[in-house]
């Protein structure tokens, strides 16, 4: 796991910390990604400086310089849920509606996804296609560079040893420009890549393509820009035949690789047709879906060295300082009804709640649960008097081997909370990370209706 | 009465409330910590193992290597496999295990070999004070290498002089070989011949919960284990084996079981453990990773086949040929009983007066093959199930007219020469099928990249162990009153996964004691109280726990009557027997009874993308009498949505031996979003003649024959047959796009 675990108090602190620590010390919000790689071995340990707790830096703003700023600290779940995305970014609310699984997306930032830089990735794609930069700060200076400029190579970037992160910007769109990012994947949640794709088309009123972008991801080393197809459409009105020219033009600018997931040949053929549909997409201007509510976050930043469980306060112990929060919920807190089933975010059989947010704790550092309020299984019955959703459980056979069910239970509870009608794609956002291998999840739905009816 | 109505389960509330303890959970003071070194090396000869380092690891206690096993040897139906490969020299003394092969009359005992023949093979049991002492000393320990040539295909092991198994000569575990009527002659008469190459590849079982253990004395003095399992006897046979210890002297217990689906059905943790406890007197637990958990457990068997099937123009089959080939991995596991399974679903539950069928399971590098759920039967009625379906299409008939004009009826003679159970009830299967399908015709849709199709098939499931297998159940009633009976503890072995098997029997035990539930108190699965109820496995469970709780319960009563205080009886039940078959011929009766299935599925196809979405899927079981009907659509339900992923999702990749998808987010299962849109399902009770109060078996039925229902779909929608499996987008979008090239 991670060698040291810094809770800086400012950002100038940040930046002190990171050089001191520099070459390898990095700055985390989420640490969703670096956690399993810690966990495979395939990173080396580190120091981490987490900046969860420092204020200001989550929000979404329009700037002055008509230009949407997104904090270092927004997450997929806030980008998704944002008005002001919705209105001028379509394309990133799709996509980060699609990264990981929602207790993913409720700690993961963009930022983070940014410098993790996967070539699969899907935040880096509408970004991309919405002419977004970036800002670093060092000890030194800030500077600012294309998002388009910032990648080297296959997860690498320019960002040096002692940088953060500390703005992401784009234009916002216009009434006349319009975006949408598409996703090939081999499931319907929780799905990696196999190609994505975002396009950015502005017209006059006359209806001429008076701007075109096009991002395609896991289809190159990095995230990239297919330049030529965008070149057709302009002047244009965007018609069939200049779709089809741009889609082909994009196809042909790929060098995609075979992997475990598809081949390089599907890659190439499956490019064209997803330019295609996302640029019929951003032409028609196609509404999104209600996402599933978040809940309001009950953070307070304080800083003490105790984190309260259902309630009670459990010292995060020094031994405890490279656990994850699952582990130390199970080992020293002896709450064991949070279950592992994978350890990288990927089954949902641990998730709880911190700060109110449904998280998986396989992938929070334990001592980030300093000074925070945590929600396990064992605190949903009240008295003897089971939560309705457990009840509901029981009633409509919702649990088999019930590996599972804490993990969905908690889900639950909280998607109840903030919406006590949740609409039924709701309800299968809202458990969509969460994997059951015995039930095919048709009682569970069950019994979130059971639950809503009981409540409407 | 308390069978036929949906008792809620007796551990749900336990497991709402985050209280139900699998074996991860458990915590003894003092106790150890264990993790395993792998092999991970598909082929390779184990020169040296140098525990130097990894002893020196502050808080280390011990490391064991097969050298310290007094039986290196495990397997479920032969002792084919080391519990740990030990080094051809380990430092200490050579090791002198041997494989001994208790069902081979010659006992070919070998000298060992010091050969890993998969990746997930055991090397070593490093035990610490703590995981974190262990994880250290394991990656200290240096092993010598010989990497030896791997034979990572069944067409590569077929095709070579080099044996990978001591016993397997040719590299093949078990053949079959079936022939009834005259094939030759039947196709060369048939109107219609339907000839086609199909395969699949591998599925994990991806139970929730990875595998884990505590294992400690108890206060009798016994090894006793608490693991995740699905036959504590035969775990605790298998320790006692390996161990060479009296059977008394090893306990085994399972705590809640977080899935299984036939992936416990062999060794984990059960024998390290034990061996680790045995010799240190304390305390040991482990817990694998998701990751170990899929390096260290069987697979379902990918396979090859050939298949030919012949009919005349009214739809009457007349002869079926297979040749199946399946991958077993290295050691049998239960290779040669799956191969069994396979044989006797592979030309379907059809009459048909002509067939020749030669299978064989095949040993490889590849991780090794075992039980999961259909147990041979979702390949055979992959093949058997698309063959009827594709004659349905050159026949230009209906293909649920097909099945009603060659389905099995009671008297039709199989292709074992011998006739079908009585009490067959697959033509009211398909008809109860058929009937919900048929009142929702396939809705067209308007986007012009989408196809829709609808397909069938049907299937059959032996219920219990077959070929000759003595199968058996035990059950052991006491009754507890004066006057009027106050309470019934009834004890069983039965191993509940999550199938809901301990509701069942409470309503089974009231049911034959004709007592209120509250009476009964179960004492479950721990070899120091009950006697075997078996596997909870091949469907069979239910049917037999059935009989043994009857027939104690009747020994019980009768005793009650003679005024014994309390009134206690053990009852062991034995269903009927069945035989071997011909090794030349086939002949013979392999199955004790079968429990049918139909199901229909409406597909929508992205022709462009080739991502294939189920819309509707129904399917009918007949069970023969439902226990329980709750707990039933439950496992119709969950075992439908992993045939879904057989069919479309779960792609498990190798290379050179190698797992490619060793992790949830390679290998993928489906999420709540990939599901049938809708999934019906309707109970067909049919009483079995042969078993306890009619019931015959689910837990297989509903996922063998999603996969060929979805390919007869995806035929309907696009005018293409897909004949491997799984039918990932990039396999059905290149099928079509050949299509398109060929036409
Ligand atoms: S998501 Fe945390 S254990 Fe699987
Ligand atoms: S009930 Fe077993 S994984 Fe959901």
């Amino acid at each position: 796991m991670w060698r040291d675990y810094f809770e800086p108090a400012s950002l100038e602190n940040a930046l002190d910390l990171l050089a001191a620590h520099a070459p390898e010390a990095r700055i985390v919000a989420g640490a969703t990604d670096l956690i399993v790689e810690f966990d495979r071995g395939t990173r080396a340990p580190c120091a981490l400086i987490d900046i969860t707790r420092l204020p200001g830096l989550d929000a979404i703003t329009l700037g002055d310089d008509g230009c949407v700023h997104l904090g270092p600290l927004v997450t997929h779940s806030a980008a998704a849920s944002s008005e002001l995305c919705a209105q001028h970014a379509r394309a990133l609310v799709q996509a980060c509606r699609e990264v990981g699984a929602p207790q993913i997306r409720n700690r993961a930032t963009i930022a983070g996804n940014l410098i993790t830089a996967s070539p699969a990735n899907d935040t880096i794609t509408p970004l991309m296609a919405l002419d977004a930069t970036v800002t670093l700060r060092s000890r030194s200076g800030t500077r600012t560079l294309p998002l388009a400029k910032f990648y080297t190579g296959v997860r690498r970037t320019l960002l040096q040893p002692d940088e953060i992160l500390i703005d992401i910007a784009f234009p916002a769109l216009g009434a006349h420009a319009h975006s949408a990012y598409l996703k090939l994947g081999l499931r319907r949640a929780q799905a990696i890549s196999v190609v994505n794709c975002a396009v950015m088309l502005a017209r006059n009123d006359a209806g001429v393509v008076t701007d075109a972008r096009i991002a395609l991801g896991a289809v190159a080393p990095t995230i990239m820009r297919a330049y030529d197809a965008e070149g057709v459409l302009l002047g244009t009105h965007a018609d069939e035949a200049a779709i089809t020219r741009a889609a082909e033009l994009a196809g042909a600018a790929t060098s995609p690789i075979s992997d475990v997931r598809a081949s390089a040949d599907y890659r190439r053929d499956m490019t064209p047709v997803l330019v295609r549909r996302a640029l019929t997409a951003a032409l028609h201007n196609e509404p999104l879906v209600a996402p599933a509510p978040i809940p309001a976050s009950t953070a307070q930043h304080i800083h003490t060295a105790a984190c309260a469980v259902n309630g009670h306060n459990f010292a995060v112990a020094e031994s405890a300082e490279h656990k994850t929060l699952l582990r130390w919920l199970r080992e020293d807190c002896d709450l064991t009804g949070t279950k592992e089933g994978c350890a990288e975010g990927e089954c949902g059989a641990c998730t709880v709640l911190l700060d109110g947010h449904p998280v998986m704790a396989c992938l929070v550092p334990a001592p980030r649960a300093r000074g925070a309020q945590v929600r396990t299984i064992e605190s949903l019955e009240q008295g003897d008097a089971l939560h309705p959703l457990q009840q509901a459980f029981v009633d409509c056979a919702a649990v088999q081997c019930g590996y599972c069910t804490p993990g969905l239970l908690m889900s639950g509870a909280a998607l109840f909370d903030s919406e006590p009608q949740p609409s039924d794609a709701q309800i299968r956002e809202a458990i969509s990370g969460n994997l059951c291998r015995c039930t095919g999840y048709y009682r569970i739905l069950e019994a979130f209706e059971q639950v809503r009816g009981a409540r409407g | 009465m308390s069978l036929g109505f949906s008792l809620p389960r007796i551990d749900a509330r336990a497991k709402v409330i985050g209280a139900a303890d699998y074996p991860g959970d458990l915590h003894m003071d003092g106790m150890l910590h264990a993790r395993i070194l792998w092999s991970r090396r598909p082929h390779a000869r184990v020169l040296d193992i140098d525990l130097s380092a990894a002893r020196a690891v502050p808080g280390v206690v011990e490391i064991f290597t097969g050298a310290d096993m007094p039986r290196n040897e495990y397997g479920l139906v032969l002792f084919d496999s080391p519990v740990m490969v030990s080094a051809m020299r380990d430092g200490r003394r050579i090791s002198t295990s041997r494989f001994s092969l208790p069902h081979d009359p010659a006992d070919r005992t070998l000298a060992f070999d010091g050969i890993v023949r998969h990746v997930g093979e055991k090397l070593a049991l490093i035990v610490a004070e703590n995981e974190e002492s262990a994880t250290r000393a394991r990656d200290l320990i240096r092993v010598t290498w010989e990497d030896l040539p791997v034979l990572d295909s069944i067409s590569s092991a077929l095709g070579t002089d080099q044996q990978l198994h001591p016993h397997y000569e040719g590299n093949v575990i078990q053949r079959y070989r079936v022939r009834r009527g005259d094939v030759d002659a039947a196709f060369a008469a048939a109107d219609i011949v339907i000839e086609d190459d199909y395969s699949a590849g591998a599925q994990e079982h991806a139970y929730l919960q990875p595998e884990a253990g505590l294992s400690y004395i108890d206060e009798q003095g016994r090894i006793t284990i608490q693991v995740a399992g699905q036959w504590t006897h035969e775990d605790q046979e298998q320790i006692a084996h390996a161990l060479q210890l009296p059977l008394e002297q090893v306990r085994v217990i399972y705590p809640a079981i977080g899935g299984a689906f036939g992936g416990r059905e062999d060794m984990s943790v059960q024998i390290v453990l034990s061996l680790a406890t045995w010799r240190l007197g304390r305390p040991v637990k482990m817990i694998w990773s998701r990751e170990e958990s899929i390096l260290g457990h069987h697979k379902r068997h990918p396979f090859v086949a050939h298949a030919r099937l012949g009919a005349t123009r009214d739809g009457r089959i007349v002869a079926a040929q297979v040749t199946m080939h399946t991958d077993a991995g290295p050691y049998n596991y239960t290779s040669n009983k799956v191969l069994g399974n396979a044989t006797s679903t592979c030309t379907g539950p059809y009459d048909i007066p002509n067939v020749a069928i030669d299978t064989a399971a095949v040993v490889t590098n590849n991780p090794p093959s075992g039980a999961f759920r259909g147990f041979g039967a979702p390949q055979g009625l992959f093949v058997a199930e698309t063959q009827v379906n594709k004659l349905a299409v050159a026949l230009g008939m209906d293909p649920v007219e097909v099945r009603r004009i060659n389905g099995w009826r009671d008297g039709t003679i199989t292709a074992f020469a011998t006739p079908v159970p009585a009490g067959c009830s697959l033509v009211k299967t398909i008809d109860a099928c058929a009937a919900e399908t048929l009142a929702l015709p396939l809705s067209p849709t308007s986007a012009p990249e989408l196809r829709r199709g609808r397909g069938w098939a049907a299937g059959h499931k032996n219920i219990g162990f077959s070929f000759g297998f003595p199968e058996r159940s035990e059950a052991t009633i006491e009754l507890h009153g004066a006057a009027e009976i106050e309470r019934a503890v009834v004890s069983l072995a039965g191993a509940d996964c999550g199938q809901g098997a301990h509701t069942a029997f409470l309503q089974m035990a009231a049911a034959a004691l004709d007592l209120p539930l509250k009476k009964i108190q179960l004492q479950l699965s721990d070899t120091a109280t009950s006697g075997s109820s078996g596997s909870a496995s091949a469907s069979r469970l239910t049917y037999m726990t059935a009989g043994a709780i009857d027939g104690a319960a009747r020994e019980a009563l009768a005793a009650w009557g003679r005024e014994e205080r309390p009134a206690h009886a053990h009852f062991v039940y034995r269903p009927r027997r069945t035989t071997k078959i011909d090794p030349e011929t086939g002949a013979g009766d392999p199955n004790i009874t079968y429990a049918y299935v139909a199901e229909s599925a409406d597909v929508e196809v992205d022709i462009e993308t080739g991502h294939v979405r189920v819309l509707n899927l129904i399917c009918a079981d007949d069970v023969g009498r439902a226990v329980n009907p709750q707990q039933i659509i439950g496992q119709i339900e969950g075992a439908v949505v992993q045939g879904y992923g057989y069919a479309l999702l779960e792609n498990f990749v190798t290379t050179g031996g190698v797992i490619r998808t060793g992790h949830l987010s390679t290998y993928l299962i489906p999420s709540v979003l990939d599901v049938p849109e809708r999934m019906h399902s309707i109970i067909v009770e049919t009483p079995d003649p042969s078993g306890t109060y009619g019931i015959r078996g689910v837990a297989e039925l509903p996922l063998m024959i999603v996969a060929p229902a979805i390919v007869a779909a995806v035929y309907d929608a696009t005018g293409v047959w897909i004949n491997d499996l799984p039918l990932t987008p990039e396999r059905v979008a290149r099928a079509l796009r050949k299509d398109v090239t060929h036409s």
